[in-house]
């Protein structure tokens, strides 16, 4: 029953930072970062305290294993590409990064593979984000068809 | 002690019937386990008093607790009570299995000191507790030091917190790590200024809070463009053993929370306590604790195998403005405007370029409006800047910002000088002792540079002919240069409370006065930067017509860094309402002779209506 509550407020530490979130239903390119509060004040006493707003919580992760059973690393029921959605469209878009990595290890990507795959989700940067109202679970979905769309990739998803 | 006496169901009676043999070894279940940890002086046990937060109380051989919360205790007088405390954690122990998922860590050290004991309790299964170990699978442990952040004072002096890293393939990179932080918990829509008061003076308690590293990597890289330093811990597998199952304890336990001492670094270093028992980090700071200072312990200590640099977006931003000519500039800063522009001369530059200059307006676009509010307008505009990014990524990215100083090699945050010169032609010698932190001149390596935080500083002067005299007395001076260019339109400013001295009518009169000031700063090469501010002051001069009187005024000055040390000139002018003028020329320059000693010279004009007095001091500054 605990459990509930440790997986339900793993994303939920930030408070009202993370309701609008990225890889929430609004999710897109123009909320995905916010502040909790806003203004100088809230800021510098945020600082000041290192605070965090509204109910502290010391929630870990998800389901058996952290992983789903479709090999997505999920956050509170939503899946990583959601929760890091912002820093994966940028790594999609160079072809590297620590996000992109981070999607490649969640989906169980071994490190012989992870260039691929970066190469991949790269060259279908358009298929992956087609519009700037793209939603995360569309953007999970791609990710997953990417990975079966190519030999050495499809059997991390299959 | 006597086996049977240890055996309270049995009587000495039915002993002498059993014999000697079942007396003498007798099953472990009904020991007094409390007597042998009272026997073991277990409860004034260094360790003991680590795992419980005691700290030492005003009265000898007392205790007070930092830990402000009655779920942390077992015993109604716990957390004053040492000895108390461990009988009933002992009790609760034998009593109920869940006192073990409760408190891991109690029982882990317990039991490793209690021989026998791990065999006495009652077998418990805790699953929850059981369940966060596996799906952490932590085999690193990484402090993690967040930088000051240009223009927010608040954060000047840094922060700590905890990363753990898993073991799990699924989880094998920082990003996914889990970041422990500990902060004062702060209810929603708290008004800003009580936000404040309480932070400091502690109305708040302090808890410790978990998430993805990745999160913390947003808070502090994107949204408060500052640095961080992981320092990875030689941590082995039962020191993290012990340190989490201690972190468990502490799961929405209430301390409480002061900004200077009982912060989050120092409740850092209680854990490394617990995890890792005989460096006693924690003992190093009674007073107050500034994170740099406590991350220096956990190095002296030799617990750090190594460590990363993570540049903010916003020092990768402006490392690649600095790559780019002024063309190039000029191309970004339209681009990210609108970024299907298509200006002339984007096309013709070589893909490289075509690239840093996508980089720059993206990332520019990104910081500008990080904290707007949501809008279709920036969404698109943002993945057309992605697009851009997209297309030109087939080039060779320009390398990352190179390490800046690392911020524990900078100097020292206390401060003693020595120094003398002449007032006029009357010869001084000033003794100048700073609690805290750095001011425009002081060695800059391994701190923001244009960026002062000082507070209480007293300085103390023997005037020639005998006299002693408070010369100054600052409660805080926060300076914060931020140079503006047609990226960032940052605004500077300054503030500044204390005592100091000022001719006044012949006299040398030691006033109380507030000033601040707000402007720009502007930097045409890097190591110059030139600043402008409107100023307002408010002084308490009991030689006035007016005692407590406001000035406002105006100040210019340069700031100069090289080979030769770094130099500050200003000039500082203003006007009491009842018609009091005063000028202050000053030129000041320290020539650094290590990371921890400097050699300042300083020279002054002050004007006043009446009088002109100059002054030339030079000081030997130490950092200790």
């Amino acid at each position: 029953m605990k459990r509930v509550l440790i997986v339900a407020t793993f994303l939920g530490m930030s408070g009202a930072a993370m309701a609008e979130a990225p890889g929430g239903p609004n999710c897109g390119w123009g909320n995905m970062l916010m502040d909790g509060q806003s203004g100088l004040g809230a800021h510098i006493i945020a600082s000041l305290t290192n605070g965090t707003s509204g109910n502290a919580t010391f929630g870990m992760t998800t389901g058996t294993n952290g992983c789903s059973a479709n090999g997505k690393l999920t956050y509170g029921g939503k899946s990583l590409v959601g929760a890091v959605m912002d820093e994966f469209s940028e790594d999609v878009a160079r072809g590297d990064g620590e996000a992109l990595t981070a999607v490649a290890v969640a989906m169980g990507v071994e490190e012989s593979d992870r260039a691929l795959f970066k190469q991949v989700m790269h060259d279908n940067f358009a298929s992956l984000f087609p519009s700037a109202d793209v939603t995360a679970e569309q953007v999970s979905e791609r990710v997953v068809e990417l990975m079966r769309a190519n030999d050495q990739l499809a059997h991390y998803v299959s | 002690m006597w086996p049977c006496s240890l055996r309270g169901a049995r009587t000495p009676g039915a002993c002498a019937v059993l014999g000697l043999l079942l007396c003498a070894a007798p099953p472990a279940p009904a020991a007094d386990w409390s007597g042998q940890a009272r026997a073991a002086q277990l409860s004034t046990d260094r360790q003991w008093l680590q795992l419980l937060h005691y700290t030492p109380a005003w009265r000898p051989g007392g205790f007070r607790n930092f830990v402000d919360d009655r779920d942390f205790f077992l015993s109604p007088g716990g957390a004053g009570d040492p000895g108390a405390e461990l009988e009933a954690t002992v009790t609760a122990l034998l009593a109920d299995p869940a006192t073990q998922c409760r408190f891991p860590g109690r029982t882990l050290w317990l039991t490793a000191r209690l021989p026998g004991l791990a065999a006495a309790l009652p077998a418990a299964s805790c699953p929850e507790y059981e369940e966060w170990r596996r799906v952490l699978a932590v085999d690193r442990a990484v402090l993690v030091f967040a930088a000051s952040y240009l223009n927010s004072p608040s954060s000047m002096y840094g922060h700590t917190f905890l990363r753990f890293d898993s073991a799990a393939a699924e989880r094998r990179t920082p990003l996914l790590g889990w970041a422990l932080n500990f902060g004062a918990t702060i209810p929603p829509d708290e008004n800003g200024l009580v936000y404040a008061w309480r932070g400091l003076v502690g109305g708040y308690p302090g808890q410790f809070a978990a998430g993805p590293y990745f999160e913390k990597l947003r808070e502090y890289s994107r949204l408060e463009s500052r640095d961080l330093w992981e320092y990875r811990l030689n941590l082995d597998a039962a020191e993290l053993d012990r340190l989490l199952a201690h972190v468990w304890e502490l799961r929405d336990i209430n301390f409480d929370y002061y900004f200077f001492d009982e912060n989050c670094s120092l409740r850092l270093l209680e854990l490394l306590d617990v995890a890792r028992p005989g460096h006693d980090l924690a003992d190093r700071f009674p007073n107050y604790a500034i994170p740099i200072d406590t991350v220096r312990a956990v190095l002296d200590a030799g617990m750090v195998a190594g460590v990363g640099y993570r540049p903010a977006t916003r020092t990768i931003l402006r490392h690649e403005l600095v790559l780019l000519d002024r063309d190039e500039r000029r191309l970004a800063r339209r681009l990210a405007d609108d970024a299907a522009a298509d200006p002339v001369g984007f096309a013709a530059l070589v893909p490289e370029r075509q690239r840093l200059v996508a980089e720059v307006a993206y990332q520019f676009h990104r910081d500008r409006v990080v904290h707007a509010p949501p809008s279709p307008g920036i969404a698109q505009q943002n993945f057309a800047l992605l697009q851009l990014v997209n297309r030109t990524a087939a080039a060779a990215a320009s390398p990352p910002p190179p390490w800046p100083a690392a911020p524990e090699t900078g100097h020292r945050t206390g401060l003693v000088a020595f120094g003398g010169g002449l007032e006029e032609s009357r010869g001084f010698a000033d003794l100048d002792w700073r609690v805290s932190y750095h001011d425009l001149l002081d060695p800059a390596p391994g701190y923001p540079a244009g960026a002062s935080l000082n507070m209480a500083r007293v300085v103390l002067r023997a005037r020639e002919g005998g006299t002693l005299q408070l010369q100054r007395l600052d409660a805080l001076e926060i300076t914060s240069l931020a140079p503006r260019d047609e990226f960032f339109r940052s605004w500077s400013w300054r503030v500044n409370a204390g005592l100091e001295r000022q001719w006044t009518a012949g006299d040398d009169v030691l006033v109380t006065q507030v000033n601040a000031g707000g402007g720009g700063t502007w930097a045409p090469v890097a190591p110059l930067m030139l600043f402008a501010f409107a100023t307002g002051r408010i002084e308490y001069n009991h030689e006035f017509d007016r005692s407590l009187d406001l000035a406002p005024g105006l100040a210019v000055g340069l700031r100069l860094e090289s080979a030769a040390g770094i130099t500050l000139a200003s000039a500082d002018h203003y006007r009491f309402t009842d018609g009091v003028d005063r000028t202050e020329l000053a030129l000041r320059h320290e020539l650094a002779l290590g990371a921890n000693l400097g050699l300042r010279l300083e020279l002054v004009r002050r004007v006043g209506d009446t009088d002109r007095v100059d002054e030339a001091a030079l000081a030997l500054r130490y950092h200790f």
